[in-house]
């Protein structure tokens, strides 16, 4: 049906990678080439060629836009016609599936990860420091926190009950010291995220390696006891007295913050 | 039911001229600094369903205090892609606490092939698109458990060979559908100032019995120096014009919930207040003569 292969064609003009080319050259054309019968596309405009090209423009400026307000200092490393690109190829590969405007940016990184990862002519820390900006709206943002708390005291055979906001991130990078044009050191770096209960801001702890280690069990649902000793394995530490205060006072202060609620 | 009987059977719907609740100053009309000042806010659902943090329990203590209007832009209505399940379920859990009177939507495609383009891209205006798009609308209905309002769209590529066949599939699409009208009296103007075209005799096709509720907004140029191309950005105040329009309307239908939209260079609360009093003047004027018609046509 030809409404049908005209919403098709429109929208192959802003998704595919080379319509800008296909519709400069000949527009009506690339409507016959999405199915769209010729009479009808005879009766396209003269300006169809420049408005369709609008069109791609307005779509993929919203969501640059998007992304590089989200990640600032990233999008100052990539630049903006890296950033074009990055955006165009995006659209045209996986695009944004939600329907939520925010979750985007999330969304544009999910697709970038594994292609930054391997690109050399990109800054080693950059997908690093990607996902630490995004975090914050990630945790902002997340449909979860402020759980009602199971009310039972942290035991050493119980897992525990997190906030449902909170997260661990680790980062080859010091991503959280980077500035607008000054690199983050290289340094094993671990965050905990979460977003404060009452007035809704986004917190971020660095955490030491033994806190980090334990964190990680406890959110994997490893009873205390058992994150305790793992994490002392893995590091290779004593599970002694100092290390137990260490701790101690660390879920104390989770607590305090209303990122730990008790036992689960 | 009709759609008029289904607006009527829910809570009281707000007249005046409302305003759309932007994160820019959701903190601040959340402390009262709006209060007193607007009849109703206009929110956009796509920005809460699924979220958490400050935003949803800011809205929350807001519509507390006022009536709120929800106005999406991600069903794609005019879509190929079936429905999105989740969103709308995701919407209906919303709206069970809000209670909107209605929803509306854009009377265009925003997603394709399962990516979501976040704009308003349009539709061919055929009698075959607007069943497609008509019977989408009544199942949307059907699923949130609420009367549905579309909205006419700019647009920069007409896809019919006249501008007033535009005009023509909105009314299809509200017959067919049984849905209101979001007449966006801005963007009648931005299409007939673009395709050239005369604004009046576009609302004249319109059934104004099936206007619920109305957009202004201000646009810009695409281009300064080509000045051939106006855009709905809603980043401008509203012009004369689109004023004259509004009047227009509102002397034939008398009292509705006009929003006064701003998405882009949005300035402080205070200003847009000061542009919302300015138009709510228009509207209060015109509200005048139509009060004044119905009184002589019920002497006559
Ligand atoms: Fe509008």
């Amino acid at each position: 049906m030809s409404e049908e292969a005209l919403i098709r064609a429109f929208a192959a003009s802003v998704i595919e990678l080379d319509a800008p080319a296909a519709v400069q050259a000949d527009v009506r054309q690339f409507f016959a080439r999405h199915g769209v019968p010729p009479e009808v596309a005879a009766r396209l405009p003269e300006t169809a060629a420049e408005r369709l090209a609008i069109y791609r423009t307005m779509v993929h400026s919203r969501l640059r836009a998007a992304v590089a307000e989200f990640l600032p200092k990233t999008a100052i490393r990539l630049g903006r016609p890296r950033l074009r690109r990055e955006i165009e190829q995006f659209v045209a590969e996986a695009a944004p599936k939600a329907p939520y405007f925010w979750r985007l940016t999330g969304e544009f990184l999910e697709w970038a990860g594994p292609r930054w990862a391997s690109d050399a002519t990109l800054p080693g820390y950059l997908l690093d420091l990607a996902r630490h900006e995004w975090s914050d709206a990630e945790v902002g943002n997340d449909p979860a926190g402020g759980e009602a708390a199971s009310g039972k005291p942290l035991a050493l055979d119980q897992p525990v009950q997190f906030d449902g906001t909170v997260r661990l991130r680790r980062y080859a990078w010091a991503v959280h010291r980077a500035t607008e044009t000054e690199a983050p050191p290289a340094e094993a770096t671990a965050l905990l995220l979460y977003r404060d209960r009452n007035d809704h801001q986004v917190k971020t702890l660095e955490l030491t390696p033994r806190a980090a280690a334990v964190t990680a069990r406890l959110l994997a649902g490893e009873p205390l006891q058992a994150a305790l000793t793992d994490a002392c394995a893995e590091l290779g530490t004593p599970l002694d007295d100092e290390f137990l205060a260490a701790m101690a006072g660390y879920l104390a202060d989770l607590a305090e913050r209303g990122a730990l609620l008790g036992a689960a | 039911m009709s759609f008029r009987a289904g607006i009527a059977a829910r809570a009281a719907v707000p007249t005046g001229v409302g305003l759309g609740l932007r994160s820019t100053f959701l903190a601040e009309v959340d402390r009262g600094a709006a209060d007193g000042r607007v009849p109703f806010w206009e929110i956009s659902p796509d920005n809460y369903v699924a979220r958490g943090g400050s935003r949803p329990a800011r809205l929350a203590r807001v519509a507390e205090r006022f009536p709120i209007l929800s106005h999406g832009l991600s069903l794609s209505l005019g879509g190929l892609d079936a429905l999105n399940d989740d969103f709308l379920s995701g919407l209906r859990g919303f709206f069970a606490g809000l209670q909107p009177p209605w929803h509306s939507d854009h009377l265009c495609f925003s997603a394709h092939d399962g990516k979501m383009l976040h704009d308003l891209l349009p539709l061919p205006w055929t009698t075959a698109s607007a069943r497609r798009v008509a019977a989408r609308v009544r199942e949307v209905s059907e699923r949130l458990e609420r009367p549905m309002l579309v909205e006419n769209i700019s647009y920069y590529l007409p896809l019919g060979s006249s501008p007033l066949d535009e005009a023509a599939f909105v009314v299809e699409v509200l017959e067919r559908a049984d849905c209101g009208l979001l007449l966006d009296v801005n963007n009648v103007f931005v299409n007939a100032t673009n395709h050239g075209f005369d604004p009046l005799a576009w609302l004249a096709q319109i059934p104004l019995g099936r206007v619920v509720q109305l957009h202004v907004a201000g646009h810009e140029f695409w281009d300064d120096e080509r000045q051939d191309l106006i855009i709905d950005t809603h980043g401008a105040p509203v012009r004369s014009e689109v004023d004259a329009l509004l009047a227009w309307v509102v002397e034939r239908t008398g009292a509705l919930p006009v929003l006064l939209e701003r998405d882009e260079n949005i300035p402080p609360l205070a200003e847009l207040l000061a542009e919302r009093d300015r138009v709510d003047a228009v509207y209060q004027a015109a509200l005048a003569r139509h009060a004044a018609q119905q009184a002589t046509q019920g002497a006559a």
